[in-house]
């Protein structure tokens, strides 16, 4: 099994800085440096770096490749002008959610885009099913070629220009080439990540990576720069109610079972019922819409739970019941959920649940031995 | 490097075991908490359970994870660390004293035999 695990250009460095190592989906990762608790701290009041290479890379290339896409993404990529981000969705033609992905329009003829690591080759299969007979669109996998380490937290800014200068500030969802810099780094800079703070994500060839990382922890220790691995990467965006791609949805086509207990098939959903409120633009036509406009009034939503005490937290795959009592009514299942750090460990949690309001009290049934109450908010929690 | 005092039992769980008489403490190691880091939630044993040796009867949360503590004895839970439930912290700072976890009574003496001693438990650790 072990030879089969991918390293990514950053794996020295992270036994350097001390990183637990974990097999994350084929990819030999850190989940921690020094603690979950810490990093994430760290990231939401300094700086935190994030080795996401795993994380894949397609280009998109053509004459009217944002009408190209806008025809098969919930996003109308239409609307985004060269230099900015944004996000999407992609539906099979029933509506389910096979993956989302952040995007970039970098001309008016080619579009980043990041698909999520366990679900690269699925998504080139996907595009490649609609590309024109003509060959007017083309897409490059370039996920092995390139490393991306996100620059997140308040700081993120002041640690980016100290390590490849003041002209590579990039504004919140904007988007352009790295500029030149001492460091002799190449490629492109984002002004997008997953923690809902200030940051930027940095394409660069594989080769610059371990160069960029070492200088942005020898020089952003200066302002409390750490390293911030996976453990600290998903509370983060557990926190801001952002969706994880294989644990809150999960395409019925891949064939595969979630990794904990959940009724069969409920993690096939929507973009309507994702109640993501960014990414679905309802005023073009795309693939799966009619799956879509079904459940927009009436279905049930991921919702934000946030616990009322101390106890044990919820947890993936926990039901969610309407009242105290362990036999109550079933009205949904969490599917991320941990003590939140950023709000002294009380448990927070999304979960997909039927008819629920905000403010309503749920119990969660996050152990064998006990429910916990909880209130339905919705997110983000921070 | 993990810190495994002479006097203690252990289970192959992570797990430490004081004798006291016909009683005995349990807490988790601190090899098991430096694993966990930082633990947030301590489920606690019922005062009163009889359980067996190797059975579930609490667990420990950390911001990732929950392990489950295992009795390493059979018996009867007869006092648990209620002050775990606000500072459940306590089990990282101080593993092996104001982390402790819960006491019991042992109903069989003959099961301390399979308990690990400190030197057994520290070549398992650092295998």
């Amino acid at each position: 099994m072990e030879n089969n695990l991918v390293r990514t250009s950053l794996y020295e460095s992270h036994i350097e800085c001390g990183g637990k190592i974990v097999d994350f989906h084929g990819f030999e990762l850190p989940i921690w440096y020094s603690s979950i608790k810490e990093e994430h701290m760290a990231t939401r009041s300094t700086v935190g770096i994030f080795d996401v290479s795993h994380m894949g890379l397609f280009r998109f290339v053509g004459h009217n490749v944002a009408d190209w896409l806008s025809g098969i993404g919930t996003q109308d990529f239409r609307k985004f002008t060269e230099g900015s981000c944004g996000y999407t969705h992609f539906l099979d033609e029933d509506g389910n959610l096979i993956d989302d992905m952040i995007f970039a329009v970098k001309s008016e003829n080619e579009i980043l885009g990041v698909p999520n690591a366990s679900m690269v080759s699925t998504m080139f299969e996907w595009f490649n099913r609609f590309l024109p007979e003509d060959g007017s669109v083309k897409i490059l996998d370039e996920s092995e070629d390139m490393s991306i380490i996100a620059v997140q937290g308040p700081k993120s800014e002041e640690a980016i220009s100290r390590v490849i200068g003041e002209d590579n500030r990039i504004g919140r969802f904007r988007c352009r080439e790295i500029a030149n810099n001492d460091l002799g780094i190449t490629g492109w800079i984002q002004g997008t990540g997953y923690t809902g703070e200030k940051g930027a994500e940095i394409f660069i060839p594989n080769s610059q990576a371990t160069i960029l990382w070492k200088e942005l922890i020898t020089t952003g220790s200066e302002i409390g720069l750490v390293p911030v691995g996976l453990g600290a990467r998903d509370t983060l965006r557990l926190e801001k109610g952002y969706l994880l791609s294989g644990q809150d949805f999960l395409w019925p086509g891949l064939g595969i079972s979630p990794d904990v207990n959940l009724p069969e098939g409920f993690l096939c959903r929507n973009t309507a019922e994702t109640h993501v409120p960014f990414g679905l633009s309802m005023n073009h036509e795309f693939i799966g819409k009619s799956g879509v406009e079904k459940f927009l009034d009436d279905s049930p939503r991921w919702a934000g739970i946030r616990c009322v005490g101390r106890g044990p937290s919820p947890r993936p795959g926990h039901p969610v019941l309407s009242s105290e009592s362990v036999d109550s009514e079933i009205i949904g299942y969490v599917t991320s959920g941990a003590p939140s750090p950023s709000l002294g460990g009380i448990g927070i949690a999304m979960a997909y649940l039927n008819e629920a309001d905000i403010g309503q009290s749920v119990w969660i049934k996050a152990s064998p031995r006990r429910t916990v109450e909880a209130i339905v908010v919705s997110p983000p929690f921070l | 490097m993990s810190e495994v005092p002479d006097e203690l039992r252990y289970t192959k769980e992570h797990e430490w075991i004081r004798i006291e008489g016909d009683n005995v403490v349990i807490g988790v190691t601190d090899y098991a908490q430096d694993a966990l880091t930082d633990v947030v939630w301590v489920e606690l044993p019922e005062i009163g359970a009889v359980v067996g040796s190797m059975e579930s009867f609490a667990s420990v949360e950390s911001v990732k994870s929950v392990s489950e503590i295992y009795a390493p004895v059979s018996g009867e839970v007869l006092e648990v660390n209620d002050s775990l439930e606000d500072s459940p912290e306590q089990i990282n700072e101080d593993p092996y004293g104001n982390g402790w976890i819960c006491k019991m009574a042992i109903s069989d003496p003959a099961e301390l035999v399979d308990l690990l001693d400190g030197a057994t438990y520290r070549s398992l650790i650092e295998e």
